[in-house]
């Protein structure tokens, strides 16, 4: 690139500059108008985005507290029955009557006072 | 809502805040020379707002979480992609306007579109001949060749970053920038030598 080359550019670089400068109020005006604007839209949609993210933070831990609450409450449920189920199992098969086992509190009397006596 | 994530609510705003003032800054900056370059692409005031607004737009939409340094290298590859995009679009609708009215005598309608690009007093005076001869020429150049130039003179960028904005090779842009110039030459020769 000469001399005149370089000359040329800057003369060129000195006009655009002058021209940019030169923008009328009402253009400048419309470019605030339009960054503005862009700007507004950016904003909406970091508050989109963070609502969003708490919406779905809610969300998953209402889901994991449901889910935790139907566990308990299952557990709860099928641990009573089991055990139940067992010690009914067990007095069904031992041989003794059922009046044995309500009236066990005086067989464990008598056999107490046969000890001592 | 615990303290604990009111606080980093609080953070996360502010956070947003100064990065929003960052973009706000970033964007006051260069919104002037943008619009230029869109100016020189459509001949169009109108029509080079909407081509910065949108280039805005797209920028703070898709990248305003990166490094306040990767926005100039962005914004101008942004803006690039939506000047061609109607420079294409202009292309196919004047196409269809040719040829709906081939057999009519209508004038061109680019012709007869109002340049809302009106001057200031301050531009009437001094220099305005000069700066009316450099927007003529540079406005007649073809698209590569005006915006290879205005991104190497205008915004100052070198050959690596032109070609990245313009999304071409780095010899392309040394042949539009070097075609531009050699226009620019041949056309301004009376304010070059008076210089």
């Amino acid at each position: 690139m000469d001399t005149n080359d370089k000359k040329l550019i800057n003369n060129v670089k000195k006009l655009l500059s002058d021209s940019i400068d030169d923008i009328d109020p009402i253009t400048a005006a419309r470019l605030q108008a339009a960054r503005k604007s862009a700007l507004e839209n950016a904003s909406q949609i970091k508050s989109n985005h963070f609502f969003h993210n708490n919406r779905v933070l809610f969300a998953s831990s209402s889901a994991l507290a449901t889910v935790f609450a139907v566990v308990i409450i299952a557990i709860n449920m099928n641990s009573q029955p089991e055990l139940n189920i067992m010690e009914d199992l067990t007095l069904l098969s031992e041989k003794e009557t059922f009046e044995f086992y309500e009236e066990m509190d005086f067989y464990q009397w008598l056999e107490a006072s046969e000890t001592h006596g | 809502m615990t303290r604990e994530c009111q606080k980093y609510e609080y953070l996360d705003q502010e956070q947003s805040l100064k990065q929003l003032d960052q973009l706000d800054d970033f964007l006051k900056g260069v919104e002037k020379r943008a619009f230029k370059m869109a100016w020189f692409a459509t001949s169009n005031t109108d029509e080079a707002l909407d081509i910065v607004q949108d280039a805005m737009t797209r920028l703070v939409k898709k990248y305003a979480d990166k490094d306040a340094e990767e926005w100039g290298p962005l914004f101008h590859r942004i803006l690039q992609s939506v000047i061609r995009d109607w420079y294409r679009k202009q292309k196919v609708r004047n196409r269809w306007q040719m040829f709906w009215s081939s057999d009519e005598n209508h004038e061109d309608p680019v012709d007869l579109a109002v340049d809302t690009y009106t001057a200031t007093p301050e531009q009437q005076l001094g220099n305005q001949y000069a700066i009316e001869e450099v927007n003529q020429v540079l406005t007649n150049l073809p698209l590569r060749q005006q915006q290879a130039f205005l991104l190497r003179t205008m915004e100052g960028l070198d050959t690596k970053s032109t070609a990245n904005a313009m999304q071409c090779s780095q010899s392309s842009v040394k042949t539009h920038y070097s075609r531009a110039l050699s226009a620019l030459r041949q056309q301004l020769e009376t304010h070059y030598e008076s210089h």
